[in-house]
């Protein structure tokens, strides 16, 4: 069911009612109603798969308990193995076998043998990389104690597939979350209403911007061999807009939705193009993903490659940097890979890591060289310069996350920055400029805020009745039609 | 809670009123404007209809007394309520060509152009204002969700045509949002799949596609206007090889429909470079097609 579907639409409205007015005095109905819900949810797509969901949420409650049971470090240690070789080898044969598969094939093929035919279509069932994700952290907190295992099962597997978050995120831990459902919600219209805004600003970002942006982008994209440089680089300027309407659209909506039923979900975007180097961008950017890589992959290398290295330098590098750049590689390498089963996600992933060592780097020595020529770190100019850059080379990298292998990416920066550049050769499409820019204002004059809707403070109540007509408007008007959320392919 | 629910309710209701005074408002105005944005100069008396391959054939800057007014994926309900407004708004069109390739009349452009999400969306948004009661309601019938879509996105359309119609210019061969001539740059020969793609599967005749295609011959007679069928240049691996099924179809609708002209060019010899794609020119062929037709339609071009 996607969020922006009519079944949603009447979906969310039966929940929500059956939810405060049947069981508003006993929190442990609520709770199945919801895991009923969300396997509802679920299923709407294809509840085949929704067995596997059922399944793996299944195995990590009793791992989760087993681990926490362990008398032992080395009993708790096989039963995380356990948990972790489970999640990630179901992770591995429905979003990878067919990659690793085709990779064999090629390279098989390369001695004169061909086997091509044997390869089997393996489907990809819906969010399973955020919901293995959401499992792993589980286990993973159990592990480390930061959390006990819930002997409920009905708030175990809710948390595991809580309906607005298990299709593409926020990638909820547990954590955070069974502390929530463990209590009971009351009802609260300050937040129902907050909740309803985000919604309403998650529709427009995602119907409005995103799928109008799409639209655009995808011409583009799918005949850029046609196209001039100036086209190009509008193109991926088009998909550089999508891609952040498109998954924070959906996570506003996840958010509003869980909040609407008394739950609060962590922040999953942060205004990231409003920023002044990579780092800030990674901060946040799909906040909930980038912590769990940060939690659970580049800390634990980084302390474990700490241990092992007792000297000042490694190869000529500082040892710090050096752990760093080993950490963001192995990290990078993996959130790329993360994204897809596809060469072009883990050089996108790559680019990110080389990036973010690159500034890491640069930190030092540019510190020295601003200081020689009494420049301030403030300067609003250097701050612009920096971040333009920053800017373009994440629209670059989001040709290399969109082509369908790197040898398009590479033929499409190559065409971006061919001499027809600036031959501006270009019709611009006005509205949807129009709606973008009107996206872009919220975006900016609200970007201290949870979401751009927070709008509680203009005490006029036409004035906040008329934006959301407005927007509302705008979203019936000239909404780009249904399409699937980017980040379901995921 | 209580609150929190009537204010939800109120909300909704304003946004219904609001949304349906806009399309009833919106469709209103384009009516009243309709003859206005529809009237061609009186020199312009054949008009091209039907959906890409007419669209990417014809240039009709280069075919005098012409308009080109086909769209990609436009199904003959579509083609039929266009030509009947535009036959209405203007007494002096003499021929209408409507195009009339092989896969015109199958199950799966019905099922596509017709009654899809995306094309529903994407045609009722421009031709709502031109369609009889009968016909928004067949597709409302099959699709309402997105009919219900493509009527609310129809406002600004509707909006945004009124307000070009007070600044066209009557010799000009353009009507807004109406279709035309696509200048298509695409090479794409190589990578076209053929049509095996269409031999997959047992074929079907659309019953929708051929009784609008039998409408708007009905249409044109009705108005002592010469209708063509229209069957533009198709590359040699595309028309040697169209399943005999689909050709059956083709044949048989055409026998359906004797009393009217067949203008079959589909052997059109043009070298590789002048097609898009297995079934479309590229702006390269539809220069040199469109010339070809003009000296076909127009054998003793005026003096200058």
């Amino acid at each position: 069911m996607l969020f922006n579907s009519i079944e949603f639409a009447v979906f969310l409205p039966i929940v929500f009612l059956i939810y405060w007015l049947y069981f508003k005095d006993d929190f442990k109905k609520q709770n199945l109603f919801l895991l009923l819900a969300s396997y509802f949810f679920y299923g709407w797509w294809d509840w085949r798969l929704l067995f596997l969901l059922i399944f793996l949420s299944l195995f990590n409650y009793f791992i989760g308990i087993k681990i926490d049971a362990s008398i032992t470090p080395s009993h708790r240690k096989s039963w995380l193995i356990t948990g972790l070789v489970v999640n990630l080898c179901v992770l591995g044969f429905f979003k990878y076998f067919n990659f690793f598969i085709e990779g064999f094939v090629d390279l098989i093929s390369l001695f004169g043998y061909d086997l091509k035919g044997t390869a089997i279509n393996v489907i990809l069932p819906l969010g399973i990389s955020f919901y293995t994700f959401i499992s792993l952290s589980y286990l993973l907190d159990i592990n480390k104690k930061k959390l006990a295992a819930d002997k409920n099962i009905i708030h175990v597997l809710l948390s595991l597939s809580f309906f607005p978050i298990i299709l593409a995120g926020p990638i909820q831990r547990p954590a955070t979350l069974l502390p929530q459902i463990r209590g009971p919600r009351i009802f609260n219209y300050d937040q129902a209403v907050d909740g309803l805004r985000q919604i309403l600003w998650g529709l427009f970002v995602k119907i409005a911007v995103a799928d109008n942006m799409a639209h655009l982008a995808n011409d583009i994209f799918l005949n850029y061999s046609d196209y001039d440089g100036s086209t190009l680089m509008l193109g991926a300027l088009y998909y550089t807009i999508q891609i952040y309407a498109d998954f924070s659209g959906y996570s506003h909506i996840a958010i509003g939705t869980a909040s609407l039923l008394g739950f609060r979900l962590m922040k999953n975007f942060d205004y990231p193009y409003f920023v002044r180097d990579i780092t800030e961008f990674w901060k946040k950017w799909h906040i909930s993903l980038t912590s769990w890589f940060r939690d659970y992959l580049f800390l634990p290398v980084s302390f474990a490659v700490s241990w092992k290295i007792k000297k000042e330098k490694v190869l000529f590098i500082r040892t710090d940097l050096f752990i760093y750049i080993i950490a963001s590689l192995v990290t990078w390498f993996l959130t790329g890979l993360w994204h897809g089963a596809n060469y072009n996600f883990i050089l996108w992933g790559m680019l990110q890591g080389l990036l973010l060592i690159i500034y890491q780097a640069q930190k030092k020595p540019r510190r020295h060289i601003l200081k020689q020529l009494k420049v301030s770190n403030n300067n609003q100019l250097l701050a612009l310069t920096e971040g333009f850059i920053t800017f373009l080379f994440i629209v670059l990298s989001w040709v290399v996350f969109r082509s369908d292998s790197i040898q398009m990416a590479i033929e499409y920066i190559k065409g971006i920055f061919s001499e027809t550049l600036f031959h501006a050769n270009v019709d611009l499409p006005l509205k949807e400029i129009a709606i973008v820019i009107i996206f872009i204002i919220f975006e900016f004059f609200q970007r201290d805020k949870n979401h751009a809707l927070q709008i509680e403070k203009i005490n006029k109540v036409w004035a906040r009745w008329g934006i959301y007509i407005g927007i509302v408007t705008i979203i019936l008007l000239f909404g780009g039609g249904t399409k699937e959320f980017i980040y379901f392919q995921f | 809670m209580k609150k929190f629910l009537i204010k939800l309710i109120l909300f909704a209701l304003i946004i219904a009123s609001f949304t349906t005074g806009l399309v009833i408002v919106s469709d209103y105005t384009i009516k009243q404007r309709k003859n206005v944005l529809l009237k061609l100069s009186n020199d312009i008396n054949i008009v091209f209809a039907g959906n890409s391959t007419v669209e990417c054939s014809v240039d009709d800057e280069l075919i005098e007394q012409s308009i080109n007014i086909a769209q990609s994926g436009e199904a003959y309900l579509y083609s039929y309520a266009k030509i009947k407004s535009l036959i209405e708004a203007n007494k002096h069109i003499s021929t209408v060509f409507i195009g009339f390739s092989y896969g015109d009349l199958l199950m799966e452009k019905e099922e596509s152009w017709l009654l899809s999400d995306e094309f529903v969306i994407e045609k009722i948004q421009y031709y709502n204002y031109l369609l009889d009661f009968s016909e928004k309601a067949l597709i409302f019938k099959h699709n309402p969700k997105s009919y219900m879509k493509g009527l609310t996105k129809s406002v600004y359309n509707n909006f945004e045509a009124c307000l070009k119609s007070f600044f066209l210019e009557k010799s000009n061969k353009y009507i807004v949002n109406f279709g035309g001539y696509k200048y298509l740059v695409r090479d794409k020969l190589q990578a076209d799949p053929g049509v095996d793609l269409y031999q997959k599967e047992a074929v079907e005749k659309s019953p929708l596609q051929e009784k609008y295609l039998h409408m708007i011959s009905e249409l044109c007679r009705q108005h002592s206007i010469k209708l063509v069928l229209f069957n533009t240049p198709k590359h040699r691996s595309y028309y040697e090889n169209v399943d005999e099924d689909i050709l059956q179809i083709w044949y048989d609708t055409r026998n359906s429909l004797d009393r009217d002209s067949l203008l079959d060019l589909s052997t059109y010899e043009l070298p590789d470079s002048c097609f898009g794609d297995l079934s479309h020119l590229n702006y390269r062929g539809a220069r040199s097609f469109s010339h070809y037709l003009n000296e076909i339609l127009n054998p003793n071009p005026k003096e200058n």
